[in-house]
């Protein structure tokens, strides 16, 4: 009898395992996403004003503006480029 | 009793022995720093802080990639440029970091850790140039759409003569920049720094341009 319970709770542990090992693998890390500071997603459009001309609606002028953002954006960190250094590997 | 401590026992070790193998998926990519037996201590630092120098500038030429290769409005042409530079960059910088691991006197050893910075000007040349040239090139998507705009405002009987000579004016400043700053070459520093404010400047004035480009469009749009 004492066989038999200390094999089914071997078997139990080992099913608890498995599961468990399944666990690890979702929880592995995944990979840190790579930064970059380069043309982020323009901001949503906002509705086009109604004094816009028929012509010209203001969906033409807003992607002007996204453009803007991300040109914005672009010499920002053109601006850092141009405050850092090279460092001194040698020191 | 026993059997039973002992079942645990052996199933305990079957579930923990799979997990930590699973939970030992981190690679750590530590830089090699073989150097001779025997290099001095302060050496060995020099080598170790050069060769973090250089893995350092690997990571950053990777990150330029995609910033080439994600920028929307990028030429074809400028994109291939950047993208030879990156790769002789990343080529050449791999090639010294392993003449550095095999450097066994001092003096190579320094003029090696010195060509890190001469040789490449990843920081203060290589990455305004790919920004720089990515920006100039977002500038001109924003004429096309500018141009767009000009033409339905002047289809519609608007005076677009001062929207245009604003588009003209940013596309002056801005346009000639890759030509200035792509031919730039690390050796050419600090003498070129110029050229690089140069250009800086003009596409500081070229998005002002844009700027009043679209607020004239817009009143003309009311």
């Amino acid at each position: 009898m004492t066989n038999r319970i200390a094999a089914l709770m071997a078997v139990a542990v080992l099913v608890l395992g498995v599961g468990c090992g399944r666990n690890v693998r979702v929880s592995s890390p995944a990979p840190a996403p790579v930064a970059t500071n380069v043309a982020p997603a323009p901001a949503a459009p906002t509705p086009a004003p109604a004094s816009a001309s028929a012509g010209v609606t203001g969906s033409d002028l807003h992607t002007v503006d996204s453009v803007l953002t991300d040109i914005d954006t672009q010499l920002a960190t053109v601006d850092h480029d141009l405050a850092t250094d090279e460092g001194d590997p040698t020191k | 009793m026993k059997k039973f401590i002992a079942g645990a026992v052996v199933a305990g070790t079957l579930l923990i022995t799979p997990g930590m193998a699973l939970a030992d998926t981190s690679t750590t990519i530590t830089p090699s720093t073989s150097t001779p037996a025997a290099t001095p201590r302060h050496e060995f630092a020099a080598k170790t802080k050069a060769i973090a120098a250089i893995d350092k500038r690997l990571a950053w030429l990777d990150v330029l990639t995609g910033h080439v290769n994600n920028a929307k409005n990028l030429s074809a042409d400028h994109k291939a440029t950047l993208l030879d530079k990156i790769s002789a960059d990343r080529l050449g910088l791999t090639a010294l970091r392993a003449q550095i691991v095999a450097d066994d006197d001092g003096p190579t050893f320094r003029q090696h850790a010195q060509e890190i910075v001469t040789d490449y000007r990843v920081y203060l040349l290589l990455t305004p140039q790919v920004h720089m040239t990515i920006v100039a090139d977002a500038m001109d998507a924003a004429y096309a759409k500018l141009d767009a705009v000009a033409d339905k405002l002047a289809a519609e009987g608007k005076d677009v003569t001062e929207l245009r000579a604003k588009i003209d004016d940013a596309k002056a400043h801005a346009d000639p920049v890759p030509g200035h700053v792509l031919p730039l070459v690390p050796h050419g520093y600090p003498d070129n720094k110029p050229v690089l404010l140069q250009a800086h400047t003009d596409l500081q004035t070229a998005r002002a341009d844009l700027k009043a480009a679209v607020a004239i469009a817009r009143s003309l749009a009311k």
